[in-house]
């Protein structure tokens, strides 16, 4: 998704309800609090409902108060998602003796969403070009999801080797990916 | 967090990797909101996170798609030991490339050597050669034939049981000077030998003699 300043303007035109506004708004911080509770909250019809009610009640303030930094229209939304999470993590806990954070999934993985062929494509190439320990290294981190620490002591590395390498995989998979854009447009 | 401190830490990386504190989570997840580059960034790695798994996930359902060079990937302990035996062959060639190494300084510091002038068979029961113990060779004198007119010699060396010890040419000397072979003592434990040297071009015939070596 492009840049996009949230400026008095952008706030008021989601304040009214402009659909194109209103879709890129709701695009963009669905993926934000996707990746912000995909890892609080298992079960994903209850991450939707959290979004769900996040954008409802944005909307809504936005339409009755406006906002006095619209520059700051994302700390809101968060602030607004952290309040919708806490109140349904208080009546869950109330009705259901199992923790919401803790619940085992159920249906799609939430991950799936980040997922797609093409992606996969790219990532399958950087992880191809991966050094044998590098590889073995994100494997252990990502499939086989075991103690970030015992796997770098297993390959001699430290977890600061892992954020670079990690850090890098990602350079290089959007270096292709830009690559295949440009190659696509020509 | 601000986007330096978000930038300086990794933030987006430790954020997918699960290693910030609560407290820096919620500091992160205010600023991301807030950044846009930030967004992407963490947008991106937890993508690649995602496919990754994805690839995984499939490279371990199907061989087939597993990555080329799994097939001589090696247990983490077999590769510790392998690397360990390659560190033993390793060592083992270090100390025996040493050794050669001294031999081969040995050999090549001057050095005062044994000449010993054989007499033919017909003049003597054996010429005694007594090589000093730590010697590296031992130097042989052969009076040719005059009449041989040779331009150049082969000699042979064997054992009384007729094992070969040596071969080889030998140029032909100014008249009236030895054929010397210089002979690496190594190769002569103590016992009966036989010297052969055969002229190049002549009808004369070979030379025998008859040597004994004494350690």
């Amino acid at each position: 998704m492009e840049l996009h300043s949230f400026d008095v303007d952008y706030v008021a035109r989601l304040a009214r309800g402009d659909r194109p506004t209103e879709h890129h708004f709701t695009v963009y911080f669905r993926e934000l609090l996707l990746l912000k509770f995909r890892s609080r909250i298992r079960a994903p019809d209850l991450i939707e409902d959290v979004i769900q009610e996040t954008f409802l009640r944005v909307i809504a303030a936005l339409r009755e108060d406006g906002l006095n930094h619209p520059e700051r229209l994302g700390a809101f939304v968060n602030a607004v998602s952290n309040n919708v999470f806490h109140e349904h993590l208080r009546s869950r806990s109330r009705s259901e003796p199992i923790s919401i954070a803790v619940e085992p999934a159920a249906g799609p993985s939430i991950e799936n969403t980040l997922v797609s062929r093409e992606r996969r494509e790219l990532v399958d190439r950087v992880l191809r070009d991966l050094p044998e320990r590098d590889y073995r290294l994100l494997r252990g981190i990502f499939l086989e999801e075991r103690d970030k620490d015992a796997v770098c002591a297993e390959y001699g590395v430290d977890r600061e080797y892992l954020r670079v390498l990690l850090h890098r995989a990602v350079e290089k998979a959007r270096k292709l990916m830009r690559a295949q854009y440009v190659a696509a447009r020509t | 967090m601000d986007h330096e401190r978000a930038i300086a830490i990794k933030a987006a990386e430790r954020y997918i990797l699960d290693e910030l504190s609560p407290g820096e989570r919620d500091e992160f997840e205010e600023h991301y909101f807030c950044c846009e580059i930030c967004a992407g960034q963490l947008r991106e790695t937890a993508a690649f996170a995602d496919n990754a798994t994805a690839v995984f996930r499939s490279r371990e359902a199907d061989p087939r798609a597993r990555a080329p060079f799994r097939a001589w990937r090696m247990q983490p302990r077999w590769a510790f030991a392998a690397a360990a035996a390659f560190l033993i062959i390793a060592a083992a060639e270090l100390v025996y490339i040493r050794g050669l190494r001294v031999q081969l300084a040995a050999v090549l510091a001057p050095q005062a050597v044994l000449s010993n002038t054989l007499q033919p068979m017909t003049r003597s029961e054996g010429n005694r050669i007594a090589v000093p113990q730590g010697s590296a060779f031992f130097e042989v004198a052969i009076d040719v034939d005059p009449e041989a007119q040779a331009t150049a010699y082969t000699y042979e060396i064997r054992t009384v049981a007729g094992e070969l010890v040596a071969r080889g040419p030998a140029a032909a000397p100014p008249p009236g000077a030895p054929v010397n072979l210089l002979l690496p003592a190594g190769l002569f434990r103590a016992g009966s030998y036989a010297l052969t040297l055969k002229p190049s071009g002549s009808a004369v015939p070979p030379q025998e003699f008859r040597f004994i070596i004494v350690r």
